[in-house]
């Protein structure tokens, strides 16, 4: 098998699965939506057509069948029920089992012979639990049967009339006609018209007002036949009917606002057909795509391809070369101070920035990607906890890097079903509790700056920073009183300590506590922060912040000794001015008041730094980082600025140096050292 | 309506605009298509409501055009393509009784053909791909289009056409459904012969044909059985991916069987008006209406030697002139006459 044409059919066919997904679920919630029982018919069925393009029987099998309930279902000729959508999701998994097969270059197995039960006793309209809810009519169209009384009496006029008056010459006879029999099926060759494939249920789907209502609007009220229009190929043609009615037309199929108003010169402006408003509510994009330079006659229209990840990757690494060479230019043309070349060194400084953004699109996908999951995850969940959950998501359409969009998915899934087995309470709990029954879970996803923000949010019942202090205690993650110093938020983020679990009864779905600090970790090495906002009785958000890629990354420079490092600007909280009176001495280590606070301080130079074990200054610069729940401060010699750098990998020597993640070159051309903050802590800090 | 014939210059390559929502089949639409290097796909909408768009600003030669679309399925589409920028639009169908019920909507609303989606997958899709594109050059090239039967003022014509013959025969292919779809909603009740159609379509389809077209028929219409019985004022549609016959029990009655594999059409018109010119040779009238190739040729012949009655559809009418036209040549046509003239007649009933 072509394995380009396998693999563009898997793109297609895995985004469809994946929308599928969270489209049943949504079914499940409003069972007799037309227009979401339709679109999952036409994924069932694009699946299908694309696995038999391909000869995929058992993916044939099993899409098809599916299409066939989904084409009853969408016809009212028979009802969801929960037990029907079981074997859907069965039928996804076995897709989605299918399609793995297909990346791993195997040929799939059938489905197992119970699922293509299943479907075939559905689609002959019975539940899985042999109740009849299908209506499928019989077909049975025929008229009168000939032979009818009625008719008796004339075909035997009509056959005596025929014996009767046919001469020899009348006839071929039977030797004729074999002969010409012979010479029609000697002539024939290759197939026959097509192989035929029996009728599935059915029926017509137009509707015939609407479509008046719309062929209306395209003539116009009272005009005459329309005349066809000149023999032209150019698109220049007037049209048969207004701007403004095409217009309507679009609106009418659309609803009003999707296009501009150009869209609706398809002849006058070819250039300009059919462009989404800037301010469409809706994405369009496959119409902007395809539609958008509609006109040119040798214009071939193949908008997509597909490229490695690793392609992508080598580009995004050499704009970032470009990047440190324009950072390089901008300090170099200060010092030759000419016009002409701090012109085009701010023409560059443009082209540069767009093809920093053009190539960091490149790998955004939608965080729907991950999005997408949860609805099946937290119904199965809830259906298995006994509990009611509604599932919100917002902003599944926000962009991010693809590496992060992979790296995000199992922290999230790990958080959602956190919050659905401890957060969420049962029924009977939130009724207790005077909250309504159903619980609420809401996902936003939205861009803030150069972040995106990840919000999980349940109205459950909660976290007790009492309870989570006595655990810490009692597990002996923490002494008694350094526990009772924690700030309530100080005690959420007990939960991301390795060995810590709140739950008495340990279940299956959230894992035995080893999850969390996981969690955290992953999280930290996108170089985002989590943190946790509860309260009791009211429910629980998480907020996840990660910056929009991790191939760029915005530091702040600093200078120990002679070298230049680079901290990564999300954990700088702030940059104080440093006295030495001003550090304390708390049993043995330093520390600093800040605003009332006492934050732990270290001299940076003392980890970083060959041979200056002892070193001290008596003025300098604090930087405070967070780094999760703690915050300290970190004596630095020398403060550069801020600046986005380009991340590169260490070399083999420094590889796996605890608390250096990278390494970059400055814009005068120097080599940076970038800081992995929670590890350099880990291991120099730590008590 | 008339639609656009396009000025193809010889050498230019023939302007296709594809309609299929799934990329993956777009993709290989695409590569299928341009496999000859004559047919250029200009286009590709996702969606009905692209389609509507990127045809009247393409102006394309020929339009493929998928069913279950999401926005504006197919058969919207067709209607409003036909409309706004008419070109000859070539279905993609399923081969499931939506799929049929779906195609002859379609063609109702103005597509001049429809193909099966599975004759491009599996084996022998790289043959059945060529006869895709061999499809679209006939339909361009014969400059496709729809004569829709015009309203007919009712004259005082006292021929009797009909009134003689035990048997009409309407044979047709490329065209056909629609044409055979008005010819049907003509016919006048009274009609004193019985019509069998032959026309070359898959299982599955004709079954569901019949039934379409009875909503607009003053007569009965069936997928014909073996051992139906011919009488007066019935219409039987000769059952696709087999072969209907005529043969004589105690009364003149039809007689299907699965047919060889290697014949090239299943149902036959020459198969069928070969038993015809066996069984009731006088009392039959064929009509060979639009069509590609040149089945009903042979038949006609038998049928014409035997002393039947052959018509053939006009080529002004005809979605593609090639099955009347192989008649016409070999001299073997009474008549030319056109779709409306056809209804005209069918509608007088005698």
């Amino acid at each position: 098998m072509d394995d380009e044409i396998l693999q563009d059919f898997l793109v297609e066919a895995q985004e469809i699965l994946e929308n599928l997904d969270s489209q049943l679920i949504e079914l499940e919630g409003t069972p007799g939506d037309k227009a979401l029982l339709n679109a999952i018919f036409r994924g069932f069925h694009t699946i299908k057509g694309g696995a038999g393009f391909l000869s995929l029987e058992p993916l044939v099998e099993v899409a098809h069948k599916a299409e066939d309930v989904f084409d009853l279902l969408r016809n009212g000729r028979c009802m969801l029920d929960a037990a029907t959508m079981d074997v859907f999701l069965q039928v996804l998994d076995t897709l989605r089992g299918m399609f793995d097969a297909l990346h791993a270059a195997r040929i799939p197995d059938p489905a197992e012979p119970a699922l293509l039960a299943a479907l075939r006793a559905l689609a002959a309209g019975e539940t899985p639990a042999g109740s009849l809810v299908c209506d499928v009519p019989t077909q049975d169209i025929r008229s009168p049967a000939p032979g009818d009384g009625e008719f008796d009496d004339v075909v035997a006029g009509m056959m005596a009339e025929e014996a009767g008056a046919s001469p020899a010459s009348d006839l071929i006879t039977d030797d004729e006609f074999e002969t010409l029999l012979d010479k029609l099926q000697g002539e024939g060759r290759g197939p026959a018209i097509l192989a035929p494939t029996p009728a599935a249920g059915g029926a017509d789907l137009i509707d015939d007002d609407e479509f008046e209502a719309l062929l209306d609007r395209l003539q116009g009220e009272g005009r005459g036949p329309v005349v066809a229009p000149p023999a032209t190929v150019a698109a220049t043609d007037p049209g048969l009917i207004t701007d403004d009615e095409f217009d309507s037309l679009l609106d009418e199929l659309h609803g009003p606002g999707k296009f501009a108003p150009q869209a609706v010169a398809p002849c006058a402006a070819p250039a300009e057909t059919a462009k989404p408003a800037p301010a469409a509510p809706t994405p369009t994009k496959a119409a902007e795509g395809r539609a958008g330079d509609t006109g040119g006659e040798t214009q071939t229209k193949d908008n997509t391809i597909r490229v490695g990840t690793d392609v992508l990757d080598r580009i995004m690494n050499m704009v970032g070369e470009l990047v440190l060479i324009r950072n390089r230019l901008s300090n170099l043309q200060a010092s030759v101070g000419n016009a002409e070349v701090t012109q085009a060194v701010a023409n560059l400084d443009v082209v540069t920035s767009d093809l920093q953004m053009a190539a960091m699109k490149t790998r955004m996908q939608p965080i729907k990607k991950v999005f997408g999951r949860f609805p099946r995850v937290v119904r199965d969940l809830a259906r298995s906890l006994k509990k009611e959950i509604d599932l919100e998501m917002i902003g599944e359409e926000t962009d991010l890097d693809k590496n992060l969009v992979e790296a995000l998915s199992d922290p999230l899934v790990h958080l959602v079903r956190n919050s659905v087995d401890h957060g969420i309470e049962t029924p009977d709990l939130r009724a207790a509790a005077g909250k309504p029954r159903q619980g609420r879970l809401k996902l936003a996803a939205e861009q803030d700056g150069d972040q995106i923000l990840l919000t999980i949010e349940d109205d459950g019942k909660g976290m007790d920073a009492g309870v989570l202090r006595g655990k810490a205690v009692e597990k002996g993650l923490l002494e008694q009183d350094a526990a009772l110093r924690l700030s309530e938020r100080e005690c959420f983020e007990l939960i991301f300590l390795p060995g810590f679990s709140t739950k008495d009864e340990i279940s299956d779905v959230s894992g035995r506590g080893v999850g969390m600090d996981v969690v955290k970790t992953r999280i930290t090495q996108l170089n985002g922060s989590i943190e946790i906002d509860s309260k009791i009785g009211v429910g629980t958000t998480i907020r996840i912040r990660v910056p929009l890629t991790l191939a760029i990354m915005p530091t702040l420079m600093v200078v120990l000794g002679q070298q230049i490092f680079a901290l990564p600007l999300v954990n700088v909280k702030e940059i104080i001015d440093f006295k030495r009176s001003q550090a304390r001495e708390v049993n043995g280590s330093k520390s600093l008041v800040v605003r009332g606070k006492a934050l732990p301080l270290f001299y940076l130079s003392r980890w970083l730094v060959q041979g200056v074990h002892d070193y001290a200054v008596d003025d300098g610069h604090v930087v405070i980082v967070s780094v999760g729940s703690q915050m300290l401060g970190l004596i630095v010699d020398e403060l550069i600025g801020q600046e986005e750098v380009v991340i590169k990998p260490l070399g083999a020597m420094l590889q796996g140096t605890k608390g250096l993640s990278g390494a970059t070159i400055t814009g005068n051309g120097r080599i940076a050292l970038i800081l992995d903050l929670p590890e350099l802590i880990d291991a120099y800090a730590r008590r | 309506m008339p639609l656009s014939v396009t000025d193809r210059r010889p050498g230019r390559p023939l302007r296709v605009l594809v309609v299929e929502d799934s990329v993956f089949f777009r993709s290989q639409l695409r590569r299928l298509l341009q496999q000859d290097g004559d047919i250029q796909v200009v286009g590709e909408a996702g969606d009905g409501r692209e389609a509507i768009v990127m045809a009247s600003s393409l102006r394309p030669d020929l339009v493929t055009m998928d069913v279950e679309m999401p926005v504006l399925d197919g058969i919207a589409a067709v209607r409003a393509v036909m409309q706004v920028a008419p070109t000859p639009i070539l279905m993609l169908s399923a081969l499931t009784r939506h799929g049929a019920d779906a195609t002859f909507a379609a063609l109702e609303a103005g597509a001049v053909d429809f193909l099966p989606k599975q004759a491009l997958q599996g084996d022998g899709s790289a043959a059945n791909a060529r006869a895709l594109r061999e499809r679209i050059r006939a339909l361009v090239e014969d400059r496709a289009h729809r004569v829709p039967i015009g309203p007919v003022a009712p004259t005082a014509h006292t021929e009797a056409y009909f009134a003689e013959r035990s048997l009409l025969v309407i044979g047709a292919s490329t065209g056909g459904p629609a044409l055979v779809g008005d010819l049907l909603a003509e016919c006048a009740a009274h009609l004193p012969c019985a019509v069998l159609v032959v026309m070359h379509m898959p299982a599955g389809f004709t079954g569901y044909f019949a039934e379409r077209v009875a909503r607009h028929c003053a007569l009965p219409v069936v997928e014909a059985r073996d051992g139906d019985v011919l009488v007066p004022g019935h219409v039987w549609i000769a059952p696709g991916g087999r072969q209907t016959l005529l043969r004589r029990g105690t009364h003149l009655e039809l007689e299907i069987e699965d047919g060889a594999p290697q014949e090239m059409y299943r149902p036959s018109i020459d198969l069928t008006l070969a038993s015809a010119a066996k069984r009731c040779a006088r009392r039959t009238l064929a009509v060979i209406a639009t069509g590609m190739g040149h089945d009903g040729t042979a038949g006609s012949r038998a049928l014409h030697a035997a002393g039947g009655l052959v018509w053939a559809q006009d080529q002004a009418s005809s979605v593609v002139f090639g099955m009347p036209g192989a008649v016409v040549n070999a001299g073997l046509a009474h008549e030319v006459v056109s779709a409306t003239e056809l209804g005209r007649r069918l509608r007088h009933g005698r």
